[in-house]
């Protein structure tokens, strides 16, 4: 069964005005438990809201989401569960800090969950560490530079030790070597306790790297899902949504009008090494 | 003398306890100085924490230097009297958008900067229109600030400051939202005004691919520059620079691995173009 199965949602903003542009416009799509999943497309094609949805914060007009199975639209969904459950990080993460230390701050969503306040410090600081900034555990959260402050918040997150991790663009303000150990550790995650993650991107060569499945949004519409080489190289889907394309395709497409053949369909940064290599 | 002065650059934070009282001090800017000349295209790279907001917050005194001097076309940002005619000649933006947009409405928030510097309706309505058009998002001229999407937010508030026209960019992570293909578009107007109307450009970025934009790379580490030159020769530094947190760009990287595999390149090419030149 698909931990996620998004059916035909339709969500707009101007629900009180006329003009019914829709944020969301008849999306479907499942997920699966293990999936890694890259949310790509332009600025405002509906990538933030559609993540909005995913742990009920948002609810669509019209269609429905099945958790495990469980429409969370039902009467007696249990919503406060699922958000514990679906472990979310959002574009600015400022807005998910407030506590008066960064340790206090990280710990507060485990022990709000049930557990208790020994285990949940004991955690928070082990999560800081593989983060590389325990050094700020007992720093104001406010005081930090941008990208401290989104590592407090994926802290927070990691913390609650949650079945789905949705993150906005987790590698906006990180510095290369943290993005690495970022992926890296959800990577992790995902391979050793079947943590499904579902993640926003503008960095369509990360997204080769980490991802197994990757969806195009464009305009409120889901426009393809599939795996990262057979959306990147799409000529077509790339246009429709206005997309550049990562240095990967770039590169094997140039060579190619150079007139030398080149497997566009190993596009890691290792794959294209090798291939690149042997030219 | 250049038209940005930093010299000899201390900044420390206080640090409390739980009783308010200030129990010690964290050096976050440790010595550091440099000029920029008049139309330079400066970027500045380093890890989270390493002090680049902090050094940008020096520049138009918002932070005032626990030692040292910062000196803006000759004003010293100590003077209190010359903020006002600091803040006049650099346009800053600044790394969290959304704290920096102020009005309900996106043309107002654009046009908020101008307000009090003496403009009259027309030349503001022409310079609000410009500044939209640079960046793509003319639709969104009057649009609610509270429903625009993050990389849309970033993008007005960067039209807001292109619209101020000041002599001197200082840009804190502009593009962080914005998909390659808009940070691209951004980056290359910013180039123009660079180049054509001598526009002193201060990059701070993480997107290290964008140092190809710069004249002149500046690398910092926990409150020290540990390098000052072309992006050219900073690429090829690279043990230095994994030292200090920054893996190389992308096509650098290949280029680098497969000039130790025997095949004809510099190790330092920043383009697709430059890259596959190995097969001519
Ligand atoms: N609170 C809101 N009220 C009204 N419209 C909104 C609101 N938030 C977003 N929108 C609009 O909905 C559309 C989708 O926005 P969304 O934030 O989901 O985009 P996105 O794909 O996450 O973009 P970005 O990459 O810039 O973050 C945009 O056109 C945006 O202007
Ligand atoms: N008001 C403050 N009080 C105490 N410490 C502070 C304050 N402001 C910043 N710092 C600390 O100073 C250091 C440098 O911060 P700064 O914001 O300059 O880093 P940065 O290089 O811009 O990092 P990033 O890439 O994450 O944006 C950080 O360790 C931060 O925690
Ligand atoms: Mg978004
Ligand atoms: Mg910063």
């Amino acid at each position: 069964m698909p931990i996620f199965e998004v059916k035909n949602i339709k969500y707009t903003y101007d629900k009180y005005e006329n003009s019914l542009k829709y944020a969301l416009n008849d999306i479907s799509f499942n997920i699966e438990k293990k999936d890694f999943v890259a949310l790509i497309g332009k600025s405002g094609s509906g990538k933030s809201t559609l993540i909005s949805h995913l742990n009920g914060l948002y609810k669509a007009d019209s269609g429905d989401i099945l958790y495990s199975g469980n429409s969370i639209y039902s009467k007696d969904y249990d919503l406060n569960s699922l958000r514990f459950k679906v472990g979310i990080v959002f574009q600015y993460p400022d807005y998910q800090l407030f506590s008066e230390t960064v340790i206090d701050d990280v710990a507060f969503g485990a022990i709000k969950k049930g557990m208790s306040k020994d285990e949940a410090y004991k955690k928070s600081l082990e999560v800081l560490k593989f983060l590389n900034i325990e050094y700020l555990k007992d720093e104001s959260p406010f005081n930090l530079s941008g990208g401290e402050k989104r590592k407090v918040a994926f802290a927070g997150v990691f913390v609650m030790e949650p079945e789905v991790l949705i993150f906005d663009e987790p590698d906006a303000g990180l510095d290369t070597m943290s993005k690495i150990n970022f992926y890296n550790f959800i990577k992790s995650l995902n391979n050793d306790y079947g943590t499904t993650v579902i993640y926003i991107t503008h960095n369509l060569d990360d997204v080769v790297e980490y991802a197994n499945k990757v969806i195009v949004m464009s305009d409120g519409k889901l426009i393809k899902m599939g795996k990262p080489y057979e959306v990147l190289s799409d000529e077509k889907v790339m246009k429709e949504a206005d997309l550049e394309l990562p240095y990967s395709i770039s590169i094997c497409n140039k060579v190619k009008s150079m007139g030398y053949d080149i497997d566009n369909t190993k596009l890691t940064f290792s794959d294209l090494l090798d291939s690149l290599k042997k030219l | 003398m250049g038209n940005i002065d930093v010299k000899n650059l201390i900044v420390e934070f206080d640090i409390f306890n739980a009783d308010n009282e200030v129990v010690s001090k964290k050096r976050v800017i440790d010595d550091i100085s440099f000029s920029v000349n008049e139309g330079d295209f400066v970027c500045i790279i380093g890890k989270n924490g390493s002090g680049k907001s902090t050094l940008a917050k020096c520049l138009n005194g918002l932070i005032i230097p626990t030692g040292g001097d910062v000196l803006i076309y000759g004003m010293n940002t100590k003077n209190e009297e010359q903020l006002i005619d600091i803040r006049k000649n650099i346009g800053m933006a600044f790394q969290n958008p959304d704290n920096q947009i102020v009005a309900s409405i996106v043309e107002e928030d654009v046009a908020f900067g101008m307000e009090n510097l003496g403009f009259s309706p027309e030349e503001m309505d022409k310079r609000i229109d410009e500044s939209l058009k640079i960046l793509g998002i003319q639709e969104l001229r009057f649009a609610q600030t509270s429903k625009i999407s993050g990389g849309q937010k970033q993008k007005v508030s960067l039209a807001g400051i292109l619209c101020m026209k000041s002599k001197i960019l200082v840009l804190d992570e502009p593009t962080s939202m914005i998909d390659k293909n808009g940070r691209l578009d951004l980056l290359n107007k910013v180039y123009e005004l660079n180049k054509k109307e001598k526009i002193t450009v201060i990059l701070i970025s993480h997107y290290i691919e964008e140092i190809s934009f710069a004249d002149r790379v500046i690398v910092m580490n926990q409150g020290k520059i540990i390098l000052d030159d072309t992006p050219k020769n900073v690429v090829l530094k690279d043990e230095l620079l994994n030292n200090a947190g920054i893996e190389l760009p992308y096509i650098t990287r290949m280029a680098k691995e497969l000039k130790s595999f025997g095949k004809k390149l510099n190790g330092n090419e920043f383009s697709v173009e430059e890259l596959c030149q190995f097969l001519k």
